[in-house]
């Protein structure tokens, strides 16, 4: 009783401002460290049965704004998921060229039809027809280049899908660590607010993957909400809960129902369509539409070149056996899948330049279509040019045959199954084609740019924001600091009185 | 003779006297025991003879007052087992009398005592510094009541939290309310084993011929738990708003229909909306409750126009197996063992001990104290009810001795013991001038 009191007391005070000059020290120790947010420790005042009982700290408690945190996680999935477009676009579009440059597609079928122009001037000059199959080669290996640069991105981005998923996967087991040590922690009535800095700073690394909400649980511990109904749990016995598994894509293989290519699964569920947003969502998208209805539309365009010229007569293009794809008889079931990988310039012509003058073959024409046609036979006349101006006004222009346009070129049924639509829809010639094709495609890549650096300011700005509110203020730390030090002098004080009480008692005892 | 009376009463005084400083000098040196009652000294005069016309000198005697009832300083301590009571009132203890089976064997006496510096021992028992082990009410098996009629020594032994399965789920979604599209969202299952499974709740929206209106409002749900040993088809048809039976609130639940293998909750207004469906997930059947809401108002599953279907919250009360983390005492007296799987299971809970005249217990070593017939008998009460004291956990209570009041009764029991002193050699002095009278 009586001074042990007042020393018990003043020894809780000690205590208290020893702790909180800990977490202050904690604080300006860590102003810089990614995540952290500064704690408090507040002080409660305690007694027992009426009697005081000094001051208790309880657990450092931290001040932050959840739905803030929420937005910014939001935002860094859309930067992230841009980002992740941004780069596989930017490769395919180094490869297809830009159109200032001059090395585009569409660039090489004018350059084309330059030299079909120049042999029309002297027809019988087989160094000019044989510049024209050299132009024809050029053009070929561009489609084969495009095409191999978007299955290239395909499969990198089939790839990024399962490496996304092991990294979901990883994160969502960091996140179940955390959160078991998060209750068992709160259980036994310690501080979490360091390790729930750790799991927001696992949890933000997770929505660049797949943007997840936290919803908190009293216990501590927390339940992951994707958009679209998507509900993550954590894993309990360091499981996979996503899985997916590796594979090859080609131009043919597709996801869904018959497909080859894999989906994500949680459990045995399949989650695949219900994937919005974030780096693994959009690693789907590319994969399974914008890569693909890319390749379509590369695929539909060689298909009209060689078509079209065979149409007139001239077999100037085929595959890799000789063969040419029904350009009319769908994207999936005429076989032209691919087609623009595998397009080359028909080998019976390369060992006689001359055919692309003469023709390779009769045109019984009709409406609708193309006129007929009779090739120029050997030892025909030198100076023949209908093949060469139905080549010119027909096969590379607007129309099939005089007054009789050419059919709209595929916009739908696209795809490997089917099922993709182009938004290239005006253009007649396969010169202007492939010309929208590569700015459309372009467009992609800038829009992508764009959207990432959009997402990006606004996560910053976020980022800045939730700093300024739950990030560690020197300034107030300071501050602290000298209400701190003025408070342990004040206990320290009232510890060196009752000493001197002490010492008064003991001298009155003689 | 008075004189030799003096002498007497003086010398019982002198006794008395060092009596009670040998009660100051056992008080100051347990002024640092925990739990520990200061025993004060009253004098009580014995008399030989008194009347109106005589009185002869008596004596004294010292008798030890003891102050069980007086609170001692009530201190902060760092270990979160140690308790104090403010109030009135003792832990119920028991002594360790032997070992058998390596398990320790308890006195059939029942002890008590206010020293809570209490720690968890080798075989999960919790023992104070003098070795008496707390006493409590063990809980009933399965409940989380106190079984008030046993006390036993509290041991903490359940080392595993079993696992509970999911017998409850809650939903908090908005389903959008012009949605063309499938929507699908996941919910964990426990099974009885402890192993998660991941339910899948599909939601489709059942298009009305004709022109289009703004909002389906009803939508099929379905339920999937592909681990299931035999997949059941479950489908219930939810109904919102004007297409309930009756027509509520727009975007509200209103009623079920087409329930296949799930068994609809009734769909009064204002009624929990509730579906309930049985899964057999290899550990025999176990019924769910999936708890959407209430009907007729905007909580848990709603319609409303939204841009994607996106869930609130979702709840599930299963739990995985669990292991020891930690033993919390609450305020009220329960002794609960935390898990490492964020739950806690109530032991026990710690009654205090109170007697009609707490000051006329047995003393004994080690500050614990017994029953006696004076004493009245232990009467044992929840914490903080019919008189006993307020539990505070995290702390201790010290000895109730003050040394400043301690040190007063030290001066002044040496003044008395030299006034005894001065009675004894006058008397001795006057004794001496009687017997030199004769010389």
């Amino acid at each position: 009783m009586g001074l042990d009191l007042a020393i018990g007391i003043a020894r809780s005070g000690l205590a208290a401002t020893q702790r909180a000059l800990a977490q202050a020290s904690q604080n300006i120790a860590n102003a810089q460290t990614e995540g952290y947010t500064r704690k408090r420790i507040d002080a409660q005042a305690q007694d027992a049965g009426g009697q005081p009982q000094g001051v208790r700290s309880p657990a450092a408690r931290r001040d932050v704004d959840l739905a803030l945190l929420a937005e910014r996680d939001a935002r860094g999935a859309a930067a992230a998921a841009a980002g992740v477009r941004e780069t596989l676009l930017a490769g395919i579009e180094a490869i297809q060229g830009r159109p200032e440059d001059g090395a585009t597609l569409g660039n090489a079928l004018g350059k084309l039809r330059e030299t079909f122009t120049a042999l029309r001037a002297a027809p019988a000059d087989p160094e000019l027809a044989r510049a024209v199959l050299r132009r024809a080669e050029d053009t070929a290996r561009q489609f084969q280049d495009s095409a191999g640069a978007i299955q290239t991105a395909r499969q990198q981005a089939q790839q990024g899908i399962v490496d996304e998923v092991k990294l979901a996967n990883d994160g969502l087991r960091h996140i179940a660590e955390l959160s078991g040590l998060i209750q068992s922690t709160m259980a036994s009535g310690g501080s979490a607010a360091d390790l729930e800095d750790k799991r927001d700073i696992a949890i933000a690394r997770l929505a660049g993957t797949v943007p997840v909400r936290a919803l908190r649980q009293a216990d501590g511990g927390v339940v992951l909400v994707g958009r679209n109904g998507l509900s993550l749990p954590l894993p309990t016995r360091d499981e996979d809960m996503l899985s997916t598994i590796p594979a090859q894509t080609g131009p043919s293989s597709y996801y869904g129902a018959g497909g080859s290519l894999p989906g994500v699964m949680l459990g045995r569920q399949d989650i695949t369509q219900q994937l919005t947003g974030g780096k693994l969502a959009e690693y789907i998208t590319l994969r399974d539409r914008v890569l693909p209805r890319m390749q379509a539309e590369l695929d539909v365009a060689a298909v009209e070149l060689a078509g079209r010229l065979d149409a007139q007569g001239l077999r100037l293009f085929t595959d890799a056996g000789g063969q040419l794809p029904d350009r009319l008889g769908g994207y999936v079931a005429g076989g032209q899948a691919g087609f623009a990988l595998t397009i080359r310039v028909n080998p019976s012509i390369a060992p006689n330049a001359l055919a692309v003058r003469d023709g390779t073959h009769a045109v019984a024409g009709g409406p609708g279509g193309p006129t007929g046609f009779t090739p120029n036979p050997p030892g025909g006349p030198a100076g023949f040019t209908a093949m060469i101006d139905r080549v010119l006004d027909h096969a590379l222009g607007d129309s099939a045959a005089p007054g009789t346009p050419w059919g709209t070129i595929a916009s739908a049924g696209l795809g490997p199954d089917g099922t993709l639509i182009s938004s290239l829809t005006t253009a007649r010639s396969v010169e202007d084609y492939a010309t929208q094709l590569v700015r459309a495609q372009t467009e992609a890549r800038a829009e992508a740019t764009s959207a990432r650096a959009t997402a990006t300011a606004m996560q910053t700005g976020i980022a800045s924001r939730i700093d300024r509110q739950s990030g560690v203020d020197p300034d107030a730390e300071m501050a602290a600091m000298v209400q701190l030090q003025n408070a342990y002098a004040a206990n320290a004080r009232v510890l060196s009185t009752a000493q001197a009480m002490w010492d008064a008692l003991l001298g009155a005892i003689r | 003779m008075s004189l030799f009376g003096a002498m007497t009463a003086a010398i019982s005084g002198l006794g008395a006297q060092s009596r009670a400083l040998g009660n100051v000098s056992n008080n100051l040196a347990n002024s640092q025991t925990v739990g520990y009652k200061r025993i004060d000294t009253s004098f009580v005069e014995l008399v030989t003879q008194s009347s109106r016309t005589s009185n002869t000198p008596g004596s004294v005697m010292a008798r030890p007052d003891y102050t069980n009832t007086v609170q001692g300083t009530v201190e902060q301590s760092d270990n979160p087992m140690s308790m104090a009571i403010g109030g009135q009132g003792f832990f119920p203890v028991a002594a360790q009398r032997g070992t058998v089976d390596g398990m320790p064997k308890f006195d059939d006496r029942q002890f008590y005592t206010r020293a809570g510096d209490f720690q968890m021992n080798r075989d999960g028992f919790l023992v104070n510094s003098s070795g008496y082990f707390l006493q409590g009410w063990p809980t009933t098996a399965g409940g989380t009541e106190p079984d008030r009629t046993t006390m036993a020594p509290v041991r903490v032994s359940q080392q595993v939290f079993n696992p509970v399965p999911t017998s409850q789920i809650a939903l908090a979604a908005n389903l959008p309310a012009d949605g063309v599209e499938p929507v699908n969202t996941q919910v964990r299952l426990y099974d009885a084993l402890g192993t998660s499974h991941v339910a899948n709740l599909a939601f489709s929206p059942v298009t009305i011929p004709g022109p289009p209106v703004s909002g389906t409002s009803e939508w099929d749900m379905t339920i999937t738990v592909p681990d299931e040993a035999v997949p059941v088809p479950r489908s219930v048809r939810l109904q919102f708003g004007a297409m309930g039976t009756p027509a509520v609130a727009a975007g509200t639940l209103g009623s079920f229909a087409g329930a296949t293998n799930v068994v609809p909750g009734s769909t009064n207004l204002a009624d929990p909306a509730v579906l309930t469906f049985d899964t057999d997930l290899g550990e025999g059947l176990q019924t769910i409750q999936l708890n959407i809401g209430e009907i007729g108002a905007a909580r848990g599953l709603t319609q409303f126009a939204a841009k994607e279907f996106s869930v609130r919250n979702v709840t599930q009360n299963g739990v995985p197996p669990g292991s020891y983390s930690g033993l919390q005492i609450g305020d009220n007296g329960n002794v609960s063992i935390n898990y490492d799987n964020g739950q806690s299971r109530v032991v026990g809970r710690l009654p205090l001990v109170t007697f009609s005249d707490p000051d006329a217990l047995q003393r004994l070593d080690g500050q614990a104290f017994m029953r006696t017939l004076e004493s009245g008998e232990a009467r044992v009460t929840d914490v903080g009810t019919d008189g006993a004291g307020r539990l505070v956990v995290g702390s201790l209570e010290k000895s109730n001795v003050d040394i400043a009041s301690e040190f007063t009764k030290l001066i002044v029991a040496q003044r008395a013991y030299t006034a005894n002193t001065k009675v004894i050699t006058t008397a001795d002095e006057l004794l001496q001038d009687t017997i030199n009278m004769k010389r």
